[in-house]
């Protein structure tokens, strides 16, 4: 029923407003995720404007439900030696992790953990069944993670992402832990596997 | 930096800026005391009352029955006929912090029961809050602040947070707990009250200002000389109405000498069987925090506290291979191995082991040192990820 009115409120933006909060993303639609990112969209998502996303390092965030509710967030391009995001509070990003090239994949996962735990200033962030999985052709990792943020909801992420030419591409799943997270896990599923280098 | 640095010494133990407390309160509580609804205490108690109902379900609470009894146990020597005024509440958050409202709901948080490194420790820290608790220093708190326009603002925040929306939030438990951050005498009071409380229940008092010592040592760790002035003028000027952590630390000592000599209890032991079990969770909290120099003194107090232990060896090498700067990586596979030595049956230190040759590039090596983790690891949680490492 949410699902319904959310993305029927953001159609409604859509043609009300000149300058949306959201641009729908319709089921089947191919549309570029940061550099050099394609993704096919399964299901209906509505993807958030550059100037609400918030956090900076963020491509591209999209969302079902509404963005408090639900977040899938694309990181194209990492580069050696940065934080693959950072918070709009400039004092939590004193001193954040830092993707590397040489890292192996479990030291990708605490990266992003201890990332989390700052940006989403969670007391809590535990990722677990860390596995190989392909992402965008390349080998590549995937592990969940569940984080008890400052608000004490829980929260549960999904992340999948590979390592290929320097830099780190990634994608991030995140919604409560209660219904949601699996509400819409299985898209997630599919739309990391459309995932295609280049632009489309 | 400031995030962490402000709660290393936060909580009851030197958390507001407030000033001095006048006596009042009503002094010591006595056993089974609950006040009347229609008193002001009775509204203060009701708001706690509805927060500790909401805390029961926090998701943050650590909810083991054999840790949960065995700290309570603690409590309960202590509290003696208080015992079941007072309920305790493990919390998984990752800083040095207790509290106790006035209706007797007390917050350990597992930063703390990461920090003590025996039995005695833990009972300074619930004795002192205990303290509070008998002398009623809410209360003395809250009488102060109807003085004065303060409690205006006190009842709106307490009200909010018992109220569930706000207090589902964590900075709302912080304020709640906060709202009656105690006067230096009070503190002082309570460091007392707590000292006599471990002594009656057996336990060695000289071990209370050993965790201030801990404390100091992790504010300190990783600055210069003169950093560290910095850091203790800062320290002075915010916590001006408290104890600075060094003269509390040298209080205690003194008052702990006072106390006739006699075999008493310390329980090393007995505390590392206790928190063993939740050891590398909380240590795997604390080192997301990123804060390097202060870990590795909590891991020299833990080598100090159970010589022949294993794991605090294991936890070195975790902190130097996640920082990965210059020679770490050769110190963190020093310290690995370490914990070999002391336990060839450890199997996270080869998964450590294996990850920094493969850093390295030694794909053989690490294939071998992952090889090893998985036998002794069967069912680790990364156990696919390894395994593709491993080619098998
Ligand atoms: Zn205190």
């Amino acid at each position: 029923m949410r699902i319904r009115n959310f993305l029927a409120s953001v159609l409604l933006l859509f043609s009300l407003a000149a300058c949306e909060t959201y641009t729908a993303v319709s089921a089947g639609q191919s549309v570029p995720v940061g550099e050099g990112i394609t993704v096919t969209a399964v299901g209906d998502w509505a993807a958030v404007s550059r100037q609400f996303v918030g956090n900076e390092g963020i491509d591209a965030m999209w969302t079902v439900d509404g963005p408090s509710i639900n977040q899938l967030l694309f990181f194209s391009r990492v580069e050696s030696g940065e934080p693959f995001i950072k918070s709009t509070n400039q004092k939590v990003n004193e001193g954040l992790p830092t993707w590397r090239i040489g890292m192996t994949e479990p030291d990708v996962m605490e990266m992003v953990e201890g990332t989390l735990v700052k940006v989403y200033e969670a007391p809590v962030v535990t990722a677990s069944n860390l596995r190989p999985q392909v992402f965008l052709n390349s080998p590549g990792f995937a592990f969940e993670f569940d984080m008890v943020a400052k608000s004490q909801l829980e929260t549960k992420g999904l992340v999948i992402g590979t390592q290929q030419g320097g830099v780190l591409r990634m994608m991030i799943y995140l919604a409560p832990k209660q219904h949601y997270f699996t509400l819409h896990e299985r898209t997630v599923r599919a739309i990391a596997a459309s995932a295609r280098t280049g632009s489309s | 930096m400031d995030f962490t640095r402000r709660h290393l010494l936060c909580g009851c133990a030197a958390t507001a800026l407030t000033g001095c407390v006048s006596q009042g309160g009503g002094g010591q509580i006595r056993a089974g005391y609950a006040p009347s609804l229609d008193s002001a205490e009775g509204g203060l108690w009701e708001i706690f009352n509805k927060a500790e109902a909401d805390l029961k379900f926090s998701p943050l609470r650590m909810t083991d029955e054999e840790l949960n009894r065995y700290v309570t146990d603690i409590a309960c020597r202590l509290a003696g006929k208080h015992c079941t005024d007072m309920r305790v509440y493990l919390m998984r958050t990752p800083f040095f912090n207790a509290t106790m409202a006035p209706n007797g709901m007390m917050q350990v948080w597992s930063g703390l029961l990461l920090r003590c490194q025996n039995e005695a420790q833990l009972a300074a820290v619930l004795g002192h809050e205990i303290g509070h608790y008998l002398k009623r220093h809410s209360l003395q708190r809250f009488e102060q602040m109807r003085d004065n326009s303060s409690v205006a603002a006190f009842l709106g925040i307490a009200i909010a947070a018992a109220g569930g929306g706000a207090l589902a939030n964590l900075p709302g438990l912080v304020a709640i707990a906060n709202i009656f951050a105690f006067s230096r005498e009070q503190e002082r009071e309570a460091d007392g009250v707590g000292l006599e409380l471990m002594v009656n229940a057996g336990y060695e008092p000289v071990q209370a200002a050993e965790i201030w010592r801990g404390l100091i040592a992790e504010r300190d760790a990783g600055l210069t000389l003169e950093e560290r002035q910095d850091q203790k003028q800062q320290r002075d000027v915010f916590f001006a109405s408290h104890p600075a952590p060094a003269d509390r630390a040298q209080a205690l000592a003194l008052q702990a000498a006072a106390y006739p000599g006699g075999k008493r209890i310390v329980g090393e032991d007995r505390y590392l069987a206790q928190a063993r079990a939740f050891r590398d969770t909380m240590m795997q909290d604390e080192l997301r925090l990123h804060q390097y120099d202060r870990t590795l003194v909590i891991i020299e107090r833990m080598k100090t506290a159970n010589p022949g232990d294993a794991d605090p060896f294991y936890y070195e090498g975790e902190v130097y291979r996640a920082r990965n700067d210059g020679i770490d990586s050769g110190r963190a596979m020093n310290a690995y191995g370490r914990a070999l030595e002391l336990d060839e049956t450890h199997g996270l230190s080869w998964r450590g082991i294996g990850i920094l040759h493969r850093r390295a590039g030694k794909q053989e090596k690490a294939a071998a040192a992952f090889r090893q983790y998985l036998e002794l690891v069967p069912d680790a949680e990364d156990r696919l990820m390894i395994q593709s490492y491993v080619g098998a």
